[in-house]
């Protein structure tokens, strides 16, 4: 037992200095240029352990190199007869010790790893974004506008609280923007809508009635409308409120010309015209129409609740279709770090995307991520162009469609208030056949956009279940799937090469154990660092080796594999036991 | 007898073996690099055999360091067990290599492979970094090897035998300490610190440096010729003198 936690002890040290060793060496030779100083301390420490794991399997091998080949010597040549009970012991041992190692190995490579490098790329991303803010923020400045400069600077800001550069540009461009106020933007309108909580099916009812009663048909019609909805198993409340919306949409059908008593004719023809385009689908006018009319209304400081309730519901409706240019504006810049290409394969045929830029935005009721620079097209199954589209800017939203999740994406941009400022895809190939106002639907979720990102970042960031999960859809997304094969056999097979290594070391050690009664000189440590640096090259070499293997093995059989490639490796554990467990020492002289 | 030609054995058989893993590797990498369609498995073949008579010289030189690793196990290596080792060496090198680059020139025209442009799978079985620097050493070692072979017999004798010189006097290492696994560990250290320096130092423009020091690109060579030797046979002699003591220390 004291064995044990003195070997454990030795082992933990070991460890703790080759962590030490490793984080000198990489501390030396990283300049960190890219990265921002209040990341810098996060990018240093994950870096740290990001170069320590690589070299674990190296560490591990020369930790029994040497340990064992040292301790072994303590012992005379008679205790190392085959299958004595000091050599199954010492078998005991080095299993245990592999198992242990092992298992940490799994957590370092498989749990800490790829989080750590998600980190770190997110660090770098965003250390290029504050640089970018600053550039622009300082063109900006330049050429006086001060407006975007001061919100490029509070972007910079927003990543680098206390950055004096930032501030100095923020201070700059205020001080600008008060000299020359009149740049300032006017103020948005809002179309922040007071909808009443708490509605019963009786009040609004009432609210119906009255609303009745001053001819105004419209909110009436909306009212009875709820109550309709709300009055659930009240027959009596559900008839009379159906026959007021009946009546409201007789009176609203009619035009009004017998009622026409505080409203023009044209005012109400706008009304009507917009209400029919609102339950026609046509959500634009609709949108566009009520915005006019709301707009009219709130000049003269009168209030019209069914314009307002309408332009409401109209712009739910039109947001399922089109997205408002002015999101854009509060987009700081689109990551476009590397193209995203993927394909969404079905039967029918297949969608290709093609994305220069991205920009996540996370709220509480829907994640919604922006693209820019898009190139749209679908293919034939037998591979002829259908259409090509090229689409300045896009949105991508998830919905439920029967328990499917799809992402949608919306290809036109259209201003808030503006019906004629829009953002519109361009026709390059072939001949679109849908409305390019309405929303393309992609046989996708939200989770495999995000794995196919995760993906297009690199292997290393990917978790062993990312992809494990993307293996079986890549092909649908037009990846290779024998990439991800190949991945998910080395992953694996980089654990138990660790273990085979690390059996191989112990069989090494005993085979070069020192004799017998000799005094291990302590000046010999000084040649301790070029234990781990040959031990590397060994590991690799026979790493890569079978990497090759690994690449012809997918190559001919991707299915299988991952069961082929680990039989392998398996076989070989079996063999090296087999010659463990027979090892035995020198023949006495 | 058997005793005598073990050491020799092992060394042919080690060259054999080690050919052999880098000819299955080859074989495997360019079945899996090269377009199947329009390569046949004779160019496959000849590309990697193209490469394995280069690499040839290095395999010598890694046999001799694992009998040298082996004897330090045993403590087997006798002077005649050395002296027939140095005698199928020299017929390797002498003989047999020149033959190899000879046939390796031959073979040149004959390769017409198509190297695939998956870029993927390139980056897939691309060498780690490490391996990729001992490789490009190794390379400019047996590069300037083969050079000296192209230019005359002699030219490429004398840098055989320096360098190989050099290599066997590794042996000094077999006796250095008690602590066996650290001879081994610092011959194959010792092996790739030697690759690397060689490049260094002929790296061209290094070795342009040296040759306006020494005054041409003969003499600069000749320094460096004479400077390996005198670096092995000091190793050498200090393996004797190591010998001895503990000769006499067993005796006493």
């Amino acid at each position: 037992m004291k064995d044990y936690i003195k070997q454990s002890i030795f082992i933990l040290i070991y460890f703790l200095i080759a962590f030490v060793f490793c984080s000198v060496i990489y501390m030396a030779q990283e300049n960190f240029f890219q990265v921002i100083p209040p990341f810098k301390n996060d990018y240093a420490i994950s870096g740290m352990i990001i170069f320590f794991i690589k070299y674990i399997p190296a560490f591990q091998i020369s930790m029994i190199l040497m340990y064992y080949s040292i301790t072994l010597g303590k012992y005379p040549e008679t205790s190392f007869n085959k299958h004595s009970p000091f050599i199954l012991q010492w078998i005991k041992r080095i299993f245990i010790l592999c198992i242990i190692s092992s298992f940490f190995y799994i957590i370092f490579t498989e749990g800490i790893k790829p989080g750590l490098e998600k980190k770190q790329n997110k660090i770098r991303q965003l250390s290029v974004r504050y640089s970018e803010y600053i550039a622009n923020a300082a063109k900006a400045m330049k050429s006086a506008v001060y407006l975007a400069a001061e919100s490029y600077a509070d972007n910079a800001l927003n990543i680098w609280k206390d950055s004096s550069e930032a501030q100095a540009l923020k201070d700059q461009a205020a001080i600008a923007l008060e000299k020359a106020p009149e740049r300032k933007n006017s103020p948005q309108t809002e179309n922040n809508l007071i909808i009443p909580a708490n509605l019963t099916a009786e009040k609004s009812l009432l609210i119906a009635e009255s609303r009745m009663m001053t001819e105004d048909f419209y909110t009436a019609k909306y009212y009875a409308s709820i109550a309709v909805k709300l009055s659930g198993n009240n027959k009596k409340l559900k008839q009379k409120a159906e026959d007021l919306e009946k009546k409201c949409a007789e009176k609203i059908d009619q035009g009004f010309d017998s009622v026409l008593i505080n409203k023009t004719q044209k005012e109400f023809d706008e009304k009507k015209k917009a209400y029919e385009a609102f339950t026609g689908g046509n959500y634009i006018r609709a949108y566009y129409s009520f915005m006019k009319i709301y707009q009219e209304t709130s000049i003269g400081n009168k209030y019209d609740p069914d314009a307002e309730r309408y332009l409401q519901a109209s712009k739910e409706k039109l947001l399922n279709q089109i997205f408002f240019i002015n999101e854009l504006e509060n987009i700081p810049n689109f990551d476009s770090v590397r193209n995203i290409k993927f394909a969404v394969v079905s039967k029918s045929g297949t969608k290709k995307l093609d994305i220069s830029g991205i920009y996540f935005f996370y709220s509480k009721e829907q994640n919604k991520v922006y693209l820019s620079d898009v190139i749209y097209s679908q293919h034939k199954y037998n591979g002829a162009i259908d259409f090509q589209i090229k689409i300045p800017y896009a949105r991508f939203f998830e919905t439920d469609v029967n328990g499917e999740k799809k992402l949608i994406m919306q290809i036109t941009g259209m201003s808030r208030d503006n019906e004629f400022e829009t953002i519109t895809p361009e026709i390059t190939a072939g001949i679109y056949g849908g409305n390019i106002y309405e929303p393309v639907s992609l046989n996708m979720s939200m989770e495999d956009f995000k794995l196919i990102i995760a993906a297009l970042k690199g292997l290393n960031s990917m978790t062993l279940p990312e992809l494990y999960q993307f293996r079986r859809s890549a092909e649908r997304f037009d990846f290779d799937k024998k990439i991800y094969h190949r991945e998910i056999l080395l992953r694996l097979a980089d654990k138990l090469l660790f273990l085979i290594l690390s059996i191989t070391a112990a069989i090494i050690a005993f085979r070069f154990r020192q004799p017998h009664k000799t005094k291990f000189k302590k000046s010999l440590l000084l040649f301790l660092p070029l234990f781990p640096y040959v031990s590397y090259i060994a590991a690799e070499s026979i790493k890569q080796i079978f990497v090759l293997i690994a690449a012809a093995i997918v190559n001919a059989i991707p299915a299988l594999s991952v069961f082929i490639g680990l039989f392998i490796l398996i076989v070989i554990f079996v063999i090296l036991t087999f010659i463990l467990y027979n090892i035995k020492g020198n023949k006495p002289a | 007898m058997k005793k005598n030609l073990a050491a020799a054995c092992r060394f042919i058989i080690d060259t054999l073996i080690l050919g052999a893993i880098l000819f299955f590797v080859l074989i495997i990498k360019n079945s899996i690099l090269a377009e199947t369609a329009k390569n046949n498995f004779p160019d496959i073949l000849y590309s990697a055999l193209y490469i394995l008579y280069f690499y040839m010289p290095i395999f010598y030189a890694l046999s001799v360091i694992e009998i040298f690793s082996y004897s330090i196990r045993k403590q087997n290596l006798k002077f005649s067990n050395l002296i027939l080792l140095l005698f199928i060496l020299i017929t390797m090198l002498a003989f047999v290599q020149p033959v190899l680059f000879s046939q390796r020139e031959k073979i040149e025209n004959k390769i017409m492979l198509n190297e695939s442009v998956n870029p993927e799978l390139e980056k897939a079985v691309q060498l780690p970094e490490i391996l990729e620097n001992i490789k490009a050493d190794t390379e400019k070692f047996l590069q300037d090897l083969n050079n000296a072979c192209k230019k005359s017999y002699i030219c490429y004798l004398i840098f055989v035998a320096v360098f190989f010189f050099l290599v066997f006097s590794f042996w000094s290492f077999t006796v250095n300490v008690k602590w066996k696994i650290l001879n081994v560990i610092i011959i194959f250290a010792l092996f790739r610190f030697f690759l690397f320096l060689y490049a260094y130092i002929c790296s061209t423009e290094n070795f342009n440096y040296f040759s306006s020091v020494f005054g041409s690109e003969k003499y600069a060579r000749g320094v460096l010729y004479l400077t390996v030797t005198g670096i092995g046979l000091l190793l050498f002699i200090k393996g004797f003198i190591v010998t001895k003591i503990t000769k006499r220390k067993k005796q006493k």
